[in-house]
């Protein structure tokens, strides 16, 4: 096959792990140009990936991002990278309530915002999102995570709005439980086991699973799908077992 | 990502003969893919090399037929596309035409979809994708009572279907088609409606049923592996926008 996306340069935030980095394997596999960030510079990204490193809590950072982003006009943004601190309502600290807003919702905005103008003279772009299950779903101390991820679905809707007319889709993939380092940190395997049997596959997503759906909707296959919230969960959160 | 990712598969695609069921019939050819597509008519023309068998969704022999087939030829994937709107306002709406509407939008497809577990069972992969509507679980519109009820209650059935075969990895997904320019469309409404519907879309555009097609073929292939009791609407933002 041709490679779909021969000529067209991505960019995807948190790209040297998880999700982020599969989402940039198969990105590259298509024939695109990766641009991936990481916290810290020299992650461990995919061959061939070019990277910049970028801190998302840091509006500096992300500000001297934001011009890169302008400069390399990118076809393809990919806002990949999050942080999920799980605290109950009454412990939210509202620093650390602000400073996951900033990286989860405050931070994708500033790089769409930097994106659109590129995208606009391609007269083509493809902005994925991504969001969570908590957000349609929810579940104990994810007050502030759901928060400023059912806010980057809110912006994702009005950001396809203006910019359907252009060319430009914009859409958010939540996936479901996945094998990353983020469930990791939240969950001890014995959680975990418990996790995968709640999820009507009886299984944990790959990263990988969730990055084929992602670069689905980034690519040149998908033509009319926008403002839309694509939940990739293994059947989670639309099935109750008893 | 293969060339042929159906290559080895059969489906069944059932409204094969034009708009979106020609166009799913034709993407799964050119992936690859065995198809055996159904049409109202004796000598329905489907796509060069799609197996063709005569389907009348009002007739309980003629589906149950279709069944006898399904369960011997086992396939891989059935697509439900085939369907009828019967708008009706409130003040005409009658039990008849509205029993008649569930019958061809609800109740074929789902001895259809019966029929093709034991099958997909013993494959021990399986890909339902039913065609579901705006109307229905998301947007009431006029005259669509009996069309929305018929679709919400597809997408109901698929839903179980989820719950039901997720363990044994087979998924079941619907795709809610916005406005999208097949030669029904002209059937049902002027060219000022039909000019004033590309119009709304904030796209700005009728979708193509290529591109129908080209989101059934993701949901129904080898790349979708974690989706399942899902609806994706592909409406060029319509629904989500104002």
């Amino acid at each position: 096959m041709t490679k779909s996306l021969s000529g067209k340069l991505a960019v995807v935030t948190g790209a040297s792990r998880g999700i982020g980095r599969a989402i940039a394997e198969q990105l590259l596999a298509q024939g695109a140009e990766v641009v991936g960030t990481s916290t810290k510079a020299g992650g461990d990204f995919p061959k061939g990936c070019r990277h910049e490193a970028v801190r998302l809590d840091d509006p500096a950072s992300v500000a001297s991002f934001c011009r890169t982003v302008e400069t390399l006009a990118p076809h393809i943004l990919v806002n990949n990278a999050g942080v999920a601190n799980p605290q109950t309502f009454e412990a939210i600290d509202d620093a650390e309530f602000r400073r996951v807003h900033e990286i989860n919702l405050m931070a994708p905005m500033a790089i769409c915002r930097a994106a659109l103008p590129g995208m606009k003279r391609h007269g083509w772009g493809r902005i994925v999102n991504i969001s969570s299950i908590w957000g349609p779903m929810s579940r104990v101390a994810r007050s502030t995570y759901a928060s400023s991820k059912a806010a980057l679905d809110g912006m994702s809707g009005c950001l396809a709005a203006e910019a359907a007319p252009h060319g430009v889709l914009v859409n958010c993939v939540a996936p479901g439980f996945t094998e990353t380092e983020m469930i990791k940190t939240i969950f001890p395997p014995d959680k975990r086991a418990a996790l995968a049997k709640s999820v009507p596959m009886k299984r944990l997503a790959q990263p990988e699973e969730i990055a084929k759906a992602v670069v689905w909707l980034a690519g040149v296959q998908n033509g009319y799908v926008t403002g839309q919230n694509i939940l990739v969960d293994g059947g989670l959160s639309r099935v109750r077992e008893t | 990502m293969s060339d042929k990712p159906l290559q080895g598969k059969l489906a069944v695609v059932t409204g094969a003969t034009r708009g979106l069921g020609r166009a799913i019939t034709e993407r799964f050819l050119a992936d690859g893919a065995a198809v055996i597509g159904t049409g109202t008519k004796p000598d329905g023309q489907v796509p060069k090399g799609c197996r063709y068998q005569q389907l009348e969704l009002s007739e309980d022999a003629s589906v149950e037929a279709m069944c006898g087939t399904i369960e011997k030829e086992a396939p891989h994937i059935l697509v439900n596309n085939a369907g009828i709107s019967n708008p009706q306002g409130w003040d005409t709406l009658d039990a008849k035409t509205f029993r008649a509407t569930q019958q061809i939008d609800l109740v074929a497809p789902m001895m259809m979809c019966r029929a093709a577990i034991p099958g997909m069972r013993n494959h021990k992969w399986g890909r339902f994708v039913g065609i579901s509507a705006l109307s229905g679980s998301y947007i009431g519109r006029p005259t669509r009572a009996s069309l929305g009820a018929a679709k919400a209650g597809l997408v109901a059935v698929y839903t179980s279907l989820a719950a039901e075969l997720a363990p044994d990895g087979i998924l079941a997904n619907c795709v809610a088609p916005g406005f999208i320019d097949t030669d029904v469309l002209p059937q049902l409404y002027t060219k000022e409606q039909i000019a004033a519907m590309a119009a709304r879309a904030p796209v700005g555009r009728l979708g193509k049923p290529e591109e129908v097609a080209a989101l059934v073929a993701f949901l129904a292939g080898p790349d979708n592996t974690y989706m399942t009791g899902q609806q994706i609407l592909i409406d060029g933002g319509f629904t989500r926008t104002l």
